[in-house]
């Protein structure tokens, strides 16, 4: 069973994933990463990591998507790209990235990684609270330090042309 | 139950894809796209590493509720500088955008 | 904790407070102003609080836990002295710079890096490393190449010379922008040196810790036994000593300061009285006594101590003598700083060299105490003073005692406590330097101070006399007639450095009763038994007091003298025709024209002929030979044709310039070139794994 839905998670994220990169029209694009987005929450979940799974879908596709899909539409659908002159560029990118499988394949057939063994209390909610907020507390403190200055960043760079 | 491998493998094709897409997209909003992906590749590596061991490891889901977060704030910022290109310019494929370049 | 909360507060105040400076500015520039002053004043009460309250000690927090390095600070009496000095001679300049600097621009910016420079002297200063130390020392460095510079739209009204100043064909006007430059570079070479012994140090002692340093050096094995067995003891503690030259402006790296002229009076007076320049002395004070103990174990202390000592002696003299033919009045205050700075490392060196190591201690760090506070009062009245006549130029000015009396007077009390005439704090705290000086034995240290004292007689009246006695000059008058008449400042700008001037006949007068406790005070720093000092009681009779007392007050009277007649009675004018004296000094002893000639034109030509020699010469001579060759062969052999052989010269010779090409290439500012040359290097890096370390 968890056969199945890994499949069909993973089919569904890369699917995604290359559509999102190849669609025409960035809304498609924007929809697809999305779905991709979608797929690697499903992962998470078999993974026995299931807060993280939802905190993705929330933070990815309830927040960055809705930005992105946001940002299309304010910049406009037209706003596209000139079509690559270059096809050694692709070419060198596929190659390059054939390559790259090629080889963490090679090194991970060579290292037999087992299943994972069966995650009992070490996955729960609560473990995972209290080490967030007990001994990974000042780094939280900092992270919400750090998104305050992104949002004041965010703001000030769409406020400053204001005038013009 | 699945062997983390197969995990590690959507992992790197995602990285994949977002290295294609790096390379060959000049539109700065689908260059943001392939980011993200490398992000999810990251994370899913990474949750998938904290069960190598036997209890898992908490730190990694720890981690990338880190890395979650981070990503959003960066896609944030990177849209409104977007935004805020594609107002002054009128133009976001990043190949013509070379004011900056001394 | 609970107490030693105030101390770690006080530097982290002004630090924390610069940082909000931008935010507050959104509300209204008048908070803005007021909320500065408000976190220096926060600061200078929690340095009170602290030297009141908290008992003294080590307060550390982990820092680098897998280095063992603790981030703490150090509470004891030189930290808390200095931190006083420092906080509270800031807040009355703070309190000065919100009338002065009014209706500036950049003021935002102004009061972000005033805050940031104190926080930063007060983490020097309260630090218990050297690591942390130096963090507030870069800070400090930092701090004043940016208030230096803080006109930097470089308008000539603020800039440093007189128009057309060269010396050996080296322009000698300065903007605030080159001037900040080069605070920022020369402090910078100091700054080398004492990290390179900082690591040293480190590296053989496994700790940053002042204390620390000190208890290890008691063993057999110590890190100055270890670095005197490699012969680098007393090269570390030069090195260090390098830091505290730059810093301090000490000879021979003096020059970037009568340039740093072109900043705000007010930042000036903070360079000078409380931050900067103090920084070094502070520190040969704080590592001072860690050095002594080290090197006497291997009869070093002389060499070390006799460097500082004479490095300040010199220096002194030499800062005087320049001071004497300034033109511009924050120049003469420049140099006179630097001629005040080489006193207290004077009195640093010769406590070394002396038979009690804490008299010269506490001698230099008294006149950092007085000199602080009475060139404060001077800086801030001649920033009114050059506000009021819009010019640098003393030949400008003239004849202000009448329109400005609080001023003047100010200037004058002051004044006369740099020029150490009693009872002025200053006349204290230099004869102090001098007599311990004498009593050390050094009769050649006591006379270079003695001709410096002279000088500094004469410097002082002679800037009184042009600026303030006598009758207006044509600037002056021109300015009156267009209606800009002298007058006083404002209460908040004039009650700043009229209460310094009156703290410093204050200081003066009360010193016969506070010295003894400050002394004992200051002393209970190295109370603990690991300071081995000679303390031996220099017997002196009453009479050779006295004797002293009075030859230093002469000399500095008879200087004085000198410059009442020459300055006070006569109406000074600025002329370019020099007699040979008054030339090398005006031209600073040409130092300033050596140093750009050797380093900065140096390596320029040594660049362009590298490029004309290696790069052309070398590069066409091969290129030449090459087809010389080719041709004698061609035409011996009549084969080969010509054409061939130039093409093979020009191919070798374009090859340079292809090669730069391609290295310009690889900067391309082209995103995906990036990341495929990133994704190569992932390849890489897992060919690595997969072929070498999974074939092991």
């Amino acid at each position: 069973m968890t056969d199945l839905l890994f499949l069909a998670f993973a089919a569904v994220t890369i699917g995604a994933a290359i559509l999102a990169i190849e669609a025409r029209d960035l809304v498609y694009g924007a929809a697809a990463l999305g779905i991709a987005f979608l797929g690697v929450a499903g992962l998470f979940f078999l993974l026995d990591a299931a807060y993280v799974g939802w905190f993705q879908i929330a933070v990815y596709i309830g927040a960055v998507v809705v930005l992105i899909l946001f940002t299309v539409m304010l910049v406009g659908p037209k706003m596209g790209e000139t079509p690559l002159g270059l096809k050694r560029v692709s070419l060198l990118a596929a190659i390059l990235v054939s390559l790259l499988l090629g080889m963490t394949g090679a090194l991970a057939n060579a290292t037999a990684f087992p299943g994972p063994d069966s995650c009992g209390s070490g996955c729960s909610l609560t473990l995972l609270s209290t080490s967030l907020l007990k001994s990974y507390g000042v780094q939280l403190e900092f992270m919400s330090l750090v998104m305050a200055a992104a949002v004041i960043g965010a703001l000030a760079l769409s406020k400053t042309d204001r005038g013009q | 139950m699945e062997p983390l491998s197969s995990f590690f493998a959507v992992s790197v094709i995602l990285l994949g894809i977002g290295i294609y897409g790096l390379t060959t997209k000049r539109n700065a909003i689908r260059i943001l796209f392939s980011v993200e992906l490398i992000y999810n590749a990251a994370n899913l590596n990474i949750i998938a590493f904290a069960r190598l061991r036997s209890p898992p490891l908490v730190t990694g889901q720890v981690l990338v509720l880190f890395t979650i977060a981070l990503a959003a704030m960066e896609a944030a910022v990177g849209l409104s500088i977007i935004i805020l290109v594609s107002r002054l310019n009128a133009e976001i494929d990043l190949s013509k955008l070379s004011k900056l370049k001394g | 904790m609970a107490t030693s909360l105030l101390a770690w507060l006080i530097w982290i105040t002004p630090l924390v407070g610069a940082l909000l400076t931008p935010l507050i500015a959104k509300i209204h520039s008048r908070v803005r102003d007021i909320a500065a002053v408000g976190f220096t004043l926060v600061a200078a009460v929690l340095a009170t609080m602290t030297a009141l309250t908290v008992s003294a000690g080590d307060y550390t927090v982990a820092w680098i836990p897998s280095l063992t390095i603790t981030a703490g600070v150090l509470v004891d009496p030189l930290s808390l002295f200095m931190a006083n000095i420092v906080a509270w001679i800031s807040l009355v300049i703070m309190i000065y710079s919100v009338g002065y600097m009014k209706g500036e621009f950049g003021m935002t910016r102004y009061w972000f890096f005033m805050n940031l420079f104190i926080g930063n002297m007060l983490l020097l200063v309260l630090a218990d490393n050297l690591l942390m130390m130096f963090f507030g020392w870069e800070g400090v460095g930092l701090c004043s190449y940016a208030l230096i510079g803080h006109f930097y739209r470089d308008e000539a009204q603020y800039w440093v010379g007189s128009p057309g100043d060269k010396a050996l064909g080296v322009s000698e006007e300065y903007s605030p922008t080159k001037s900040g430059m080069k605070a920022f570079i020369m402090t910078r070479i100091g700054d080398v040196a004492l990290l390179i012994s900082i690591f040293l140090i480190y590296a053989f002692a496994r700790t940053f810790n002042y204390n620390q340093l000190v208890i290890e050096l008691g063993g057999a094995g110590s890190w100055a036994a270890n670095l005197a067995r490699l012969g680098l003891l007393l090269p570390t503690a030069l090195l260090f000593f390098g830091g505290p030259i730059g810093k301090s402006a000490q000879f021979p790296l003096q020059e970037w300061l009568p340039d740093a002229m072109t900043g705000p009076a007010s930042v000036s007076a903070l360079i000078h009285a409380a931050t900067m320049v103090k920084a070094g002395v502070f520190l040969t004070g704080r590592m001072g006594p860690v050095f002594f103990i080290a090197l006497s174990q291997f009869n070093q202390v002389p060499q070390f101590f006799g460097v500082i000592a004479w490095i300040g002696a010199f220096t002194a003299l030499l800062a005087a003598s320049q001071a004497a033919v300034a033109r511009e009045i924050k120049k003469v205050l420049a140099y006179s700083t630097v001629s005040q700075i080489g006193y207290m490392m004077l009195a640093l060196g010769v406590a070394g060299l002396s038979a009690n190591f804490l008299a010269g201690y506490t001698a230099g760090l008294f006149h950092l105490l007085s000199h602080a506070v009475f060139k404060a009062s001077l800086f801030l009245a001649a920033g009114w003073v050059l506000h009021v006549t819009e010019s640098r130029f003393m030949d400008e000015m003239g004849g202000l005692a009448r329109a400005m009396r609080l001023t003047s007077a100010s200037m004058l009390l002051a004044g006369l406590s740099l020029m150490g005439i009693p009872p002025f704090s200053g006349f204290w705290t230099k004869d102090a330097i001098l007599s311990v000086s004498f009593l050390g034995g050094q009769y050649i240290l006591y006379g270079l101070a003695l001709a410096t004292a002279f000088i500094t007689g004469f410097y002082t009246v002679r800037m009184l006399g042009i600026t303030l006695a006598g009758k207006p000059s044509k600037h002056a008058e021109d300015l009156t007639e267009s209606g800009k008449h002298p007058h006083e400042a404002g209460f908040m700008m004039l009650m700043p450095y009229l209460l310094l001037a009156v703290g410093s006949l204050g200081l003066g007068l009360a010193y016969p009763f506070y010295s003894g406790p400050l002394t004992t005070y200051i002393a209970s720093t190295f109370s603990s038994a690991l300071y081995k000092f000679p303390a031996a009681t220099i017997s002196t009779s009453g009479l050779t007091d006295l004797l002293l007392l009075s030859v230093s007050t002469l000399v500095a009277v008879t200087g004085g003298i000198v410059g009442y007649l020459l300055y006070f009675k006569k109406t000074y004018e600025f002329k370019t025709d020099m007699n040979p004296i008054q030339r090398f000094l005006y031209k600073r002893w040409y130092l300033d024209a050596i140093y750009y000639k050797v380093f900065v034109s140096g390596i320029l030509a040594a660049s362009r002929g590298l490029f004309t020699y290696v790069e052309q010469g070398i590069w066409n001579r091969l290129n030449n030979a090459f087809a010389q060759d080719i041709m004698d062969y061609s035409k011996a052999s009549d084969q080969l044709d010509t054409q061939v052989v130039d093409r093979a010269a020009n191919e070798v010779a374009s090859y340079g310039s292809r090669l730069s090409n391609f290295l310009r290439k690889l900067q391309s500012g082209v995103t995906e070139q990036y990341v495929i040359a990133f994704a190569i290097g992932i390849i890489l890096l897992l060919a690595y794994m997969l072929f070498v370390v999974g074939a092991t």
